[in-house]
Order: C-alpha cells, then structure tokens, then sequence
C-alpha cells in the first residue's frame, strides 16, 4: 500500500506501528478500520485509550495494576492472604489468575535480573518483596518467573535473600518448557505448574 | 533416513531442481561451479537448519529473487513419511515446516533428519582455530542430545550476561555477589556440555581408528584429545560439576580482571593425534584426508547407534588428496553400511562402471541429468 499523504491517516498508522507485534501492514489495516467506523465507536476507542492512563495506578502492595490505592486482588476479602506469588509483569498475574488454580496475593516485580540489558537487581521491587515478608503475615512465597535464564538468576538471587525467613519458599515445577513465555503457556500448563510447584 | 525426493527454487544458482532419490549412494559430478555443493548445502539445510557456508540466508537466494523454497521428503527406517520444508524471503524471513505444521523454534527439528557433512571447510578443522572443533561436537551432539542443544543455548546466555556482570564488577558498579546467580547456572549447563562432550570423544575414538586402519591399510593410532580449561578427568557428571566449580572459584579474580570467563567448555579444544603426536604438525594432506573422513564414519556410527536411525551423508569433494586404494577403501566402506549417501565429485569415471545402488547424476548449471 502506498502512503497516501493525508496526515492523520499517516499520523495513526505511526502511532499503531509502535504497537508490540503490530508491523506496518497491519497497522494501515487497522487504521483504515477505524477511518471506516462510526464516529461512536472511534470516540470510544479514544477514551479507553486515554482513561486506562487516567484512571489506574500500580497498586500500592503488589504493583498489580489498581484503581485504587490497592488493586482488586489485594482488597479481596476471600483471597489467602499468607501466600505471595512473585511475578515478573503484570500480564503473568492475568495469565495466572485465569487458571483460577490460585487464591493468594502477588507480587509484580516489574522486570527481572539481566545485566546485558541494564537490569540489576536493585531496579527491581525485590526490597518491598522483603519488606512485605517483614510486615505481613507471609506463609508462602511461590516463584513464579519465566523459565529463562534471566528468570532463573533472579530465582537465585531471591532465594538467597529470603532463605533465613521462615517461610515456604517454591517454585513453579519444571513442566514449563524452557525458553518459552508464562503468557503464551495454555491455561491449563500454568495450572498443572501451579498445583506441582516445588519447594526451594 | 532416506531422503526421497528434494525440490529446490531459488536456491544459489539453482533456479527450479526436481530430484527424485532412489538409490543410496548418490554421486553428483560435474564441473567446477555448476552446483554440486548447493545442492548438498540445500539437503544441510532441512536438518540442520542453517546453512554450513554462510551465516546470513540472503547470500542463498539467487540473484535477483526474493526467496528461496527447499523441501525434502524423508521415509524414515519405520517406513514412515514425513516433510521437511524450509522457506526463506528477504520480506518475511526464515520459516521451518514439519509436514503441514509451522515450527516456531527451529532447533526443535534438529535430530529429526540427522545428517553427517564433510565440506571443504571441514578440513580446516585439523588446522584452524579451536572455535570450529567446538562448533563440530556441538552439531553432532545437537542431533543426539536435545538436552545438550537446550543446555548449549542456555549456557551462551548465562555467559554473556556473567561476562557483563564481571566487567561491572571491575567498573566498581556491581558487587561480587552478583555473580552468584550467573555462576550457578554456568556450572550447571557448561558441566553438562563438557561431560558430554567428553564422554562422546571417548565412544569415538576407537571407531576412528578402525575406520582409519580399513581406509589406510596402515595400523597407525589415530585419536582425539579433549582439552579442558579445568581438570576433567570424571566418569560422572556430577564430578565434572565440581570440578567447574572448583576452578571457576579460582579464577575469579582473572575473571574479574578479564572482564571475561576465562574457563569453561567455551574455551575447550580438542588436539587430533597420530601415534600421539598432532596430526597438525605431523600429518600429511592425505593422512589428514583419510582422518577426517574416518571421523565422518565414525561419528555416522555413533549417531546412529544413539538415534536408532542412519544418518544421511554428504561428502563434498572428498577424494582430491587421496590416492586410488585409499578411494577404493572409501567407497566401499560406503557401500557397506547402507546409510544414504551424496558424494559430490568432478571426475565421476571411478563409478562409471560401478555396482547397481550408485545413482550418477550430473549437475550443469544448475541443472540435474540423470545417466543411470
Ligand atoms: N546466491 C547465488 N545466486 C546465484 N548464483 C550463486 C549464488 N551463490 C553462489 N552462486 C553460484 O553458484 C554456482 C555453484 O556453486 P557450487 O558451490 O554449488 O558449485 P560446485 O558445483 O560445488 O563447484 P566446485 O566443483 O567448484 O566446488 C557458483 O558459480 C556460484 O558462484
Ligand atoms: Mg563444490
Ligand atoms: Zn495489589
């Protein structure tokens, strides 16, 4: 498709392709989309955009993210409140909450240990983790990072810092495929995972 | 595994081939530069994925195309049929087909075409650097071990990024701690590697040099040496973990000052020998010839016995440097085993006359001219 030099279009068509797993072909599909569809349904597609940036914040305990001060999981009255799962990003609690296999917090690290890319570990919420086992009456801490080897370093590193809790300490069984991503794992992977975790 | 029918489009200077294979041993002549070793490179391919020329599949396409579209169909030893399909665009890149099935991480399928190759640049591995005998066990034990390719990945990860962590630590930005989690992993998988490594230039070792006695005639000692960065010297891969442990404890002030792993199986080699002494210095080019190809045969052997399946061979110009009754003994070691085999050759006249299960095909411009 050629550029037809009418800025807005060219305009969104930019804005879409920076979208992760957007190319530019795909981009220029949705963008004539859009130009197609009914003023309503544009208008609406820009206030979703604008409002997910307005009105939500990272959660004050977990860093899910919240409309409020806490996020829904945290003021959960029916969740166990003794267990923290310890994620990498935010989209691993929603892989996770879908396999319904799992009652506790989280705890969304925001990255994980990678020094080729700049990432040490002091980048990431590990200190609030320790605080949260300090402060909170944690029973369990499960690990729930992605199989690479970033993930697995950064499995070492808290290990070590919460090994003289007395806490439970586990890690998701080793049923998940190496190199592969929590969030394209199926549902029912992840659940299995869960149920088999292993003690560290 | 035999490969039964290959089309190539676009492929160097192949434009469109159609091969149908029905013998087992396959000799594909014809002058210099008219596609011989293309077409063995395009068979290389749908096992091992990549290319043993060039690194970058842009140099494949033919000039002036977009794209190149190998596929192989394979009868595996249960009779079984299967298609190997690789597709390859300057737009939408490299893509892998297992049957009708796209594959997302390519290394999946190596193994399942297991494949032996002695190429030109193979000669180079008596005499080049300790990278291309590194890279030599690590496609033989890949076909073998999807643990060991698993564990090859991951450990050049780890390495990187512990290099990373040792240059900070020199920098003053990072403390020495920091190598913990790094270190852990690397002795994990690199003990892994050198265990394997080690115990598979051992099952090797006598093989060649039966394989270097029935080709030479001479009874000669031919053998492979693994030479470690730390002592290695274990039966078990739990010793060789602790014996990586041990030294990369001791070398971790170097490390530091490196800025870089200084041990490791990234740093191994191996020393071929001829009646202990290395064959570098004291081979001559068709000892040296007769060696190499005995490692082929030996490693077909090995492959085979841990696969349960023969491996496909492709021999590129392999008798130039060998006299007539060491290419005698060749040939028929070939013919003995029964693996399906492509041997490219300018002078084909050696088989002219030869047994029944030699398919002569000429290659000329690109083209293929079947003569039996
Ligand atoms: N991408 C490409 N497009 C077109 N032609 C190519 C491409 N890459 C290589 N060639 C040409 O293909 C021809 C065949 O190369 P190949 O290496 O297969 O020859 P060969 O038959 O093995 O010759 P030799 O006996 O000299 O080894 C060569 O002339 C080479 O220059
Ligand atoms: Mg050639
Ligand atoms: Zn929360």
């Amino acid at each position: 498709m050629k550029e037809l030099g009418i800025s807005a279009l060219d305009d969104l068509i930019d804005q879409f392709s920076q979208l992760p797993g957007i190319g530019r072909k795909t981009a220029q599909r949705l963008a004539l989309f859009i130009l197609k569809s009914s003023p309503e349904y544009a208008n609406d597609l820009a206030n979703a955009i604008i409002n997910i940036k307005q009105n939500t914040r990272l959660c004050k305990r977990c860093f899910n993210v919240a409309e409020e001060e806490f996020c829904s999981i945290c003021s959960d009255h029916n969740r166990d409140v003794h267990k923290i799962c310890v994620v990498e990003d935010i989209v691993d609690v929603m892989a996770i909450e879908e396999t319904r296999s799992y009652r506790g917090l989280y705890h969304v690290l925001g990255g994980v240990i990678s020094p080729l890319s700049g990432v040490s570990a002091d980048q990431l919420r590990i200190k609030e983790l320790v605080e949260r086992i300090q402060n909170e009456n944690i029973e369990e801490v499960l690990l729930a990072l992605n199989p690479s080897t970033e993930g697995e370093a950064t499995i070492i590193y808290i290990t070590r810092l919460l090994k003289n809790f007395n806490i439970r300490l586990t890690r998701l069984a080793s049923g998940v495929p190496m190199g592969s991503h929590l969030e394209y794992l199926d549902v029912a992977t992840i659940g299995k995972a869960i149920q088999s975790r292993q003690d560290l | 595994m035999k490969l039964i029918s290959l089309k190539v489009l676009n492929f160097r200077n192949l434009d469109k081939l159609n091969i149908e294979i029905k013998k087992n041993i396959n000799i594909l002549h014809g002058g210099n530069g008219q596609g011989k070793t293309s077409i063995l490179e395009a068979i290389y391919l749908l096992g091992i994925t990549k290319s043993f020329r060039v690194n970058d599949d842009r140099s494949l396409v033919k000039n002036k195309e977009k794209f190149y579209d190998i596929t192989g169909d394979f009868l595996k030893e249960t009779n079984k049929k299967f298609r190997i399909r690789i597709f390859f665009s300057w737009d939408e890149g490299k893509h892998v087909f297992y049957n009708q099935e796209k594959i997302k991480t390519f290394s999946s399928i190596i193994g399942t075409v297991p494949i032996i190759l002695l190429s030109l640049e193979d000669l180079e591995l008596t005499y080049g650097s300790p990278s291309s005998r590194r890279k030599f066990m690590d496609i033989l034990l890949s076909q073998i071990d999807p643990v060991y390719l698993q564990s090859l990945k991951q450990y050049k990860k780890v390495l990187l990024n512990r290099n990373k962590v040792l240059v900070l630590i020199n920098e003053g930005k990072e403390d020495v701690n920091g190598l913990i989690p790094w270190d852990q992993q690397l002795i994990e998988f690199g003990s892994y590697l050198c265990f394997k490594r080690y115990q598979m230039i051992k099952e090797l070792n006598p093989l060649i040099e039966a394989y270097y006695r029935q080709i030479s005639e001479v009874s000669e000692k031919m053998e492979i040496g693994y030479q470690s960065s730390f002592k290695l010297n274990s039966e078990t891969a739990e010793e060789v973990n602790q014996q990586f442990k041990k030294k990369l404890q001791e070398v971790q002030a170097r490390d530091i000052n490196y800025g870089s792993t200084t041990v490791g199986p990234h740093r191994d080699d191996l020393i071929f020998y001829k009646n202990n002494q290395p064959l570098k210095v004291f081979g001559s080019q068709g000892e040296n010839k007769t060696f190499l190809i005995s490692l082929k045969f030996a490693e077909a052997q090995l492959m085979e016995k841990h696969l349960n399946i023969k491996p496909i061979l492709l021999l590129d110009d392999i008798f130039g440097e060998l006299d007539q009754r060491r290419i005698k003994k060749v040939v028929e070691n070939i013919q003995k085993t029964d693996r399906q085999t492509f041997i490219t050759t300018t002078k084909a006249d050696k088989f002219k006359d030869s047994q029944t299960n030699i398919a002569l095909i000429k290659v000329e411009n690109g083209q293929v001219i079947y003569e039996t």
